[in-house]
């Protein structure tokens, strides 16, 4: 958040000293030629840059305490070390969705690859003179299950990627522009809701809008897990696919699957159910975070714009003119 | 032009306009008071009450712009 109004920290400031300058001038002639209504006038702009000052003092110190906030919700695991350097709340979770989407990636690879081997063996023959059968037929079945949890994966892919260019855009210094903008025109009592909304929906969208997302484990450690699964079986040297020299040696091929299947130490079809077993965990964790949880985190943020901007544009100011 | 100089003339104006009011109101209140030195005992009192409420104004427009920046940076502090 520092950041991101750094440059425009010092244009908010401004405009507030000049607010506050009007409201004296205002105050002072109001008294000078006793008209009530130019010095309660004054005294509310007064009011108002009291309130402008704050709420500008309060994003840049709630920035570092939000990310802290954050940051004890999100399990050390789940995010990388590296995201917390320098890091503003948008670029925090940014950082965090990025590496989820690395992760995505690497395993819908592994996927497909697991999808071929399964592909390969699901048709392979044996041949038996007057007929031929098929063993491992059936395994169509968990291919078509880690078809749709890689589609799936690939829509997750998809969110996660939108989600960060939204993300990127909350980084970017256009936020911070909307924040000073806000600042500047709430100080002028004319445009003091406009500014205050747009005051709301910076803050909301550079702090509260990352904040709950990471309210919401990424699915890291389901993604590591199903990950590893994959690599243990697509380098499992048994599974690996027959040479094509022996594809008419029946013998050779009966031996192999025997070798995976039937084996103490290796189970072909109980190691694919396992995988896809983990794939729907990970696909459905992936999922969730990367379409719920943002959808959940933009209606909360919606509702956090209507409720800081009426705050902004009127209550926060009464308050202060109470106390 | 930048907006942050065109924010800074506006300040730069404000400011140096500021104690321009603030002295010419000391300066009616000044007039006014005397005025009401030479005016009779019954309607002395209103003169002297806007010769003060001018004052008093001046005053304050002087008060509250040289200490415009304090206010501004003081008040980023308070949710802090």
């Amino acid at each position: 958040m520092a950041d991101l109004i750094s440059g425009w920290e010092a244009i908010a400031t401004t405009a507030i000293i000049i607010s506050v300058i009007i409201a004296g001038i205002a105050i002072g002639l109001g008294h000078a030629f006793s008209i009530k209504r130019l010095e309660r006038f004054g005294l509310d702009e007064i009011f108002q840059s009291v309130v402008n000052a704050a709420i500008l003092g309060a994003a840049i110190a709630l920035s570092a305490t939000i990310l802290q906030i954050g940051a004890e919700f999100t399990p050390a695991s789940a995010i990388p070390d590296n995201c917390t350097i320098n890091a503003t709340p948008p670029d925090y979770i940014l950082c965090g969705i990025n590496h989820t989407s690395y992760s995505t990636a690497n395993l819908s690879s592994d996927l497909i690859r697991v999808q071929n081997n399964i592909a390969y063996y699901q048709t392979l023959d044996l041949h038996f003179g007057n007929f031929s059968i098929q063993p491992l037929a059936n395994l169509n079945s968990v291919s078509n299950q880690l078809s749709s949890s890689s589609s799936t994966i690939h829509f997750s892919m998809f969110a996660l990627s939108l989600n960060s260019q939204l993300l990127s855009f909350i980084s970017s210094n256009w936020f911070g522009v909307i924040f000073a903008t806000g600042l500047v025109l709430r100080s002028i009592f004319l445009t003091r809701k406009f500014g205050a909304f747009l005051i709301a929906a910076a803050l909301s969208f550079i702090i509260f809008y990352p904040l709950m997302l990471m309210m919401f484990q990424p699915p890291t450690v389901q993604l590591e897990t199903t990950k590893n699964i994959t690599s243990a079986f697509l380098y499992n040297s048994t599974y690996q696919t027959v040479p094509i020299i022996d594809l008419n040696d029946n013998a050779a091929v009966a031996n192999k699957i025997y070798n995976m299947s039937f084996s103490q130490d290796q189970d072909y079809v109980g190691d694919l159910t396992v995988l896809s077993q983990s794939v729907t965990d990970s696909s459905a964790a992936l999922f969730f975070y990367s379409i719920f949880v943002p959808i959940i985190a933009l209606l909360v943020t919606g509702a956090l714009i209507k409720a800081l901007s009426l705050s902004f544009a009127g209550e926060l100011s009464s308050w202060v003119s109470q106390v | 032009m930048s907006l942050q100089s065109i924010l800074e003339q506006i300040q730069g104006s404000l400011s140096s306009m500021a104690p321009t009011i603030s002295i010419i109101l000391i300066i009616l209140a000044g007039i006014t008071y005397a005025f009401a030195q030479m005016q009779p005992a019954e309607s002395r009192g209103k003169y002297t009450t806007a010769a003060i409420s001018m004052l008093i104004g001046g005053i304050v427009i002087a008060a509250i712009a040289a200490a415009a920046q304090g206010i501004a940076s003081t008040s980023q502090t308070i949710l802090q």
